[in-house]
């Protein structure tokens, strides 16, 4: 993956740990899919991030749709929240499985699984808000409340290893097919 | 370079198999594997045929880990993509999420069983003692390793 990834995580990551952004429950919510429910130490979330309420005040001119959009974002958190803290204590115990000589197979497929079932249901709870919000928004209002982290992305984009021509092309047949529309954003050049 | 590659996504997958990595080092994303199959060698005689090819067989079950988890490294960062733009575009749809999701999902538990796997051969072909002082707790290592 060269560092596209990497960068991206850490970008968000430095974002979250100096407040920068105001949607930073959105980006939070972005890197717990790169991460892929992983569980490394990642910084925490704060409840809720500086600015973040002006801003969706500011952007969302009717006061009702954006109390609920706060909520909605507030929720984001709280799942990012959960999944991180699962994680790590999944994460902990296979440390210890894997010390114990006679640790068995089943002990490590059971954390396993409770951890594929844990990241599945805050998963589906965090893309549950997500879509709220997002049904719950323009698409201008969206592109408002989602410019910060689009601008942390253009940042590591630009910063890339990635070559351009290996960024804009399509996948090849075999490889595990992104969703439709995936690679368009890379064709059109920065709409990220 | 595997390093490099592998830091965010994979630490998940292998940091709990991977020795000596600390919380602070998660989180610098530090997952060693020439360390870990320098620590392997080093406890594991070498100085008899059968111990050479214990070692070497252990070894190869580690590379087996890494390649798994590069394999896995690989349909992630093809994915991401599409998740990146799924996230930044207001029309996208739940269902393209869970397309992207079930192939990452997969490719974790191809990944997972191979790490598990392997994880459980290497434990056949060392010691208690050896397993110990390679993949014992921080301190347990340590102290080990010192003696």
């Amino acid at each position: 993956m060269n560092k596209y990834l990497q960068r991206a995580a850490w970008s968000v990551s430095r974002r979250w740990r100096t407040g920068a952004g105001a949607s930073r429950g959105l980006s939070a919510f972005l890197l717990v899919l790169l991460m892929a429910g992983c569980a490394h130490n990642q910084p925490a979330p704060a409840p809720e991030p500086p600015g973040l309420k002006a801003l969706v005040y500011k952007e969302i001119a009717d006061p009702v749709r954006a109390e609920k959009v706060l909520v909605l974002m507030r929720q984001t958190t709280a799942g990012i929240n959960a999944l991180k803290e699962t994680n790590q204590r999944v994460q902990q115990e296979i440390v210890k499985l894997n010390a114990d000589y006679n640790a068995m197979p089943e002990q490590f497929r059971k954390q396993q699984a409770y951890a594929g079932e844990a990241r599945r249901r805050l998963r589906q709870e965090i893309l549950d808000a997500y879509f709220q919000i997002k049904a719950l928004t323009t698409p201008q209002e969206w592109e408002a409340l989602s410019r910060s982290d689009r601008e942390s992305l253009k940042e590591f984009i630009k910063k890339t290893e990635v070559p351009e021509e290996e960024l804009n092309a399509p996948p090849s047949p075999g490889s595990q097919t992104p969703p439709q529309g995936s690679t368009g954003v890379v064709r059109e050049g920065g709409m990220i | 370079m595997i390093i490099g590659n592998l830091l965010i996504i994979t630490s998940i997958l292998l940091g709990p198999f991977i020795p000596d990595v600390t919380m602070d080092q998660y989180e610098k994303m530090a997952l060693d594997f020439d360390k870990t199959r320098i620590a392997i060698r080093a406890v594991m005689p070498q100085n008899t045929i059968e111990g050479t090819a214990r070692c070497k067989k252990v070894l190869a079950q580690m590379d087996r880990v890494i390649k798994a988890v590069e394999d896995y490294d690989a349909v992630v960062s093809l994915q991401a993509r599409g998740i990146i733009h799924l996230y930044l575009t207001h029309g996208s749809k739940p269902e393209d999420f869970q397309r992207t999701f079930a192939v990452m999902d997969e490719a974790r538990e191809e990944a997972q069983n191979v790490i598990t796997d392997s994880r459980f051969k290497m434990k056949e072909l060392m010691t208690p003692g050896e397993w110990k002082a390679v993949f014992g707790l921080q301190g347990e290592t340590d102290a080990q390793r010192s003696n």
